[in-house]
């Protein structure tokens, strides 16, 4: 934890993150397409109509082009200033593909991406890696993120030299180590040097290096052990309330999603499924997909467990190669009819005050 | 344990690098570094020759076609050489010329292998494309037509010599580190190089050149070898360097005829020769053992 000292240190220099941007951008020569436009009511992030197909080749030496996996289709979601959504989903809906198009790491097939008024998708590569500077990553698994070559001062120190805003790079380095809980002296170390927390730990260290807006989380605590996995979520919520970031959080554990999210997305194959603020997702359910989800969360009481109401779902996530018509889950819905095959539901509020992708919504009660 | 403690010793314990480990395990391999003592010690020995025994490669004496003695270590040739002399300037000869090849050869490979794997698509086919032409081209007769040829803008010289054997030995290096860039392309602190904003040229020689150093350091060792016997196989024909500098190749080649009557003019240059390219080939194996992330044995 940051001494007395150095804790008045970050607040001086990180308290105000946006003034300071201005003359930042003009460090690295950037055009005014890098600044985003103030407009502190509006959402930070607006994501509309994201899709990314990954094309399927043939196994031939040819290679032909088979057909497409549609991992994401047609989402949209938007996140405030200084909001936390939570992305839930099992594998293989789609929650990390819109964690890494958002950041264009993978580019998506269409959509738009909006972040504070820049238009993500339209930006070449240049702008697009002065625009990285606003929004950083920290991926789930903290040994394969971590460069085994490289000091963890090194690592740290890395984004500021690519955006040219090293001044006192080992001062610098000693701040953010202490901001997420290390000591300075350890920046002297390699990252297998440290445990799975530590290391996520560097990971947000370098993630916050150059005072991002926006912070994805691609499953940030799902490598880590269970006793570690508080520690992190503190820090992060810790960091949220200092630095003021906004948080797009991607997991598929339902409890750590709840404990740390303002506003929840369910997802399923793809799609949202039912959206709205932890508080309606988790206590009114209208989707019965997020119904089966939350009945599958165990009770830490032994006597409440066994007489637990479980919806037990068959099958298996289906097919993102060919997926089922109309909504995606009816082919293992318990409520499909006929319309669900036939018309895809749109993600509307059907009077619950929450939106639901659903052609029979209802809302269950869940303690 | 007292945690207090060993986290006070850990602050002081400065990092061991994953390189400090290499080093560690190499130093314990008693083969390698025998070998690598023995390559340098005959390196050292190669620029003492002339004052120990008072004799230059250039020098011709009044012994000629004399067997090995006190003042001829190993022996004299036909007109009156010091084979010990002229032995040790060949030695000379050979390491500085694969130094250099090997040099050449491990930055082109590294590089060019590095681009490939990272842009992959037109980038890889078009190197690829040169890798493959390398690699089918009889190496032998292509650098004897190029000596021929060039011998009127120094095509004897040793420099030439070697970058001209190095600008042919890339290839093989340029595929190992294609394929292993391949693998380490995927790994997600790759990924977040990328998401920093590390334009590609900081991804090639920051991220993934430093990852792929094991195989390259021991392919360049195993270079050193390769070249020493292609400069070695070309003076034997005839090309390459010429009269009157020397190299270990040409010695072997000129005692060739006097195998069975004068020996040392054949055999204990031969053995000079035997003896680097074995040196240098254990050094290979110990740092190939070194860096082989399996042997956790001892670190």
């Amino acid at each position: 934890m940051p001494s007395a000292r150095r804790g008045g240190g970050w607040r001086r220099r990180w308290a105000p993150a946006r003034p300071q941007r201005a003359p930042a951008s003009e460090d690295l020569r950037a055009p005014a397409v890098t600044e985003p436009a103030i407009s502190p009511d509006g959402p930070l992030l607006r994501v509309s109509d994201l899709t990314k197909d990954f094309p399927v080749t043939s196994r031939s030496p040819l290679r032909r082009p088979t057909g497409t996996v549609q991992a994401v289709s047609g989402v949209s979601f938007h996140i405030n200033r200084g909001e936390t959504l939570g992305l839930v989903g099992e594998s293989g809906s789609g929650k990390s593909t819109i964690a890494r198009c958002v950041l264009r790491l993978i580019e998506p097939t269409s959509g738009s991406v909006n972040f504070a008024g820049t238009e993500l998708t339209e930006l070449n590569r240049k702008q697009m890696r002065r625009q990285r500077r606003f929004m950083q990553i920290v991926f789930q698994d903290p040994m394969a993120s971590l460069d085994p070559r490289m000091t963890v001062a090194a690592i740290i120190a890395e984004p500021l030299q690519i955006h040219r805003l090293v001044t006192n790079a080992q001062d610098q380095v000693a701040e953010l180590l202490e901001l997420v809980g290390l000591h300075p002296q350890h920046g002297n170390r390699y990252p297998h040097e440290f445990s799975g927390g530590q290391r996520q730990r560097i990971g947000i260290a370098r993630a916050l290096a150059l005072k991002p807006e926006m912070l994805i989380l691609d499953e940030p605590v799902s490598a880590l052990d269970v006793s570690i996995q508080a520690g992190v979520l503190n820090l992060l919520e810790d960091l949220q309330d200092r630095l003021g970031l906004t948080y797009l959080f991607v997991a598929h554990d339902l409890s750590v999603v709840r404990h740390i999210s303002d506003r929840v997305a369910v997802m399923y194959l793809g799609r949202i499924a039912e959206t709205g603020t932890g508080e309606q997702v988790y206590t009114e359910p209208a989707h019965p997909y997020t119904q089966a989800l939350l009945s599958a969360v165990p009770i830490p009481d032994p006597k409440q467990e066994r007489q637990r109401h479980r919806i037990l779902l068959h099958g298996d996530i289906g097919n993102a190669a060919d997926p089922p018509s109309g909504c995606r889950f009816r082919t293992r819905c318990w409520k499909a009819e006929a319309i669900c095959a036939e018309q895809q539901p749109p993600l509307v509020d059907p009077g619950i005050g929450h939106p639901v992708a659903c052609h029979f919504p209802e809302t269950a009660r869940v303690e | 344990m007292d945690d207090r403690i060993t986290t006070a010793l850990a602050d002081d314990v400065v990092a061991r690098s994953q390189w400090r480990t290499v080093a560690g395990r190499f130093f314990s391999h008693r083969f390698a570094v025998g070998a690598l003592l023995a390559a340098s010690a005959g390196y050292a020995l190669t620029f003492l020759a002339e004052p120990l025994t008072g004799w230059s490669y250039k020098d011709l004496s009044s012994d000629l076609s004399q067997g090995p003695s006190s003042r001829h270590w190993f022996g004299t040739d036909t007109i009156g050489h010091d084979m010990f002399a002229q032995s040790m300037r060949g030695l000379q000869v050979s390491i500085h010329v694969s130094m250099v090849v090997a040099g050449i050869a491990t930055v082109l490979g590294t590089v060019l292998g590095a681009v490939q794997g990272w842009f992959r698509g037109r980038v890889d086919a078009g190197v690829g494309l040169l890798v493959d032409f390398l690699l089918i081209l009889p190496l032998l007769p292509v650098l004897m037509v190029l000596a021929t040829r060039t011998r009127a803008i120094g095509g004897s010289s040793l420099m030439f010599v070697a970058v001209v054997i190095g600008l042919f030995l890339w290839a093989p290096l340029a595929r190992v580190v294609r394929g292993e860039v391949f693998s380490i392309r995927e790994k997600e602190f790759i990924e977040a190089a990328a998401a920093l904003g590390a334009s590609n040229t900081r991804i090639i020689f920051r991220h993934l050149i430093p990852n792929v150093m094991s195989s390259v350091i021991v392919y360049a060792t195993l270079t050193v070898a390769t070249a020493i016997l292609v400069e070695t196989a070309l003076a034997f024909l005839g090309f390459g360097i010429q009269p009157p500098e020397v190299s270990l190749g040409a010695l072997v080649d000129e005692g060739r005829d006097a195998a069975r009557t004068r020996w040392w003019l054949f055999y204990l240059p031969g053995a000079v020769l035997i003896s680097l390219v074995l040196c240098v080939n254990f050094v290979g194996d110990g740092l190939r053992d070194a860096f082989d992330p399996r042997q956790r044995r001892r670190r």
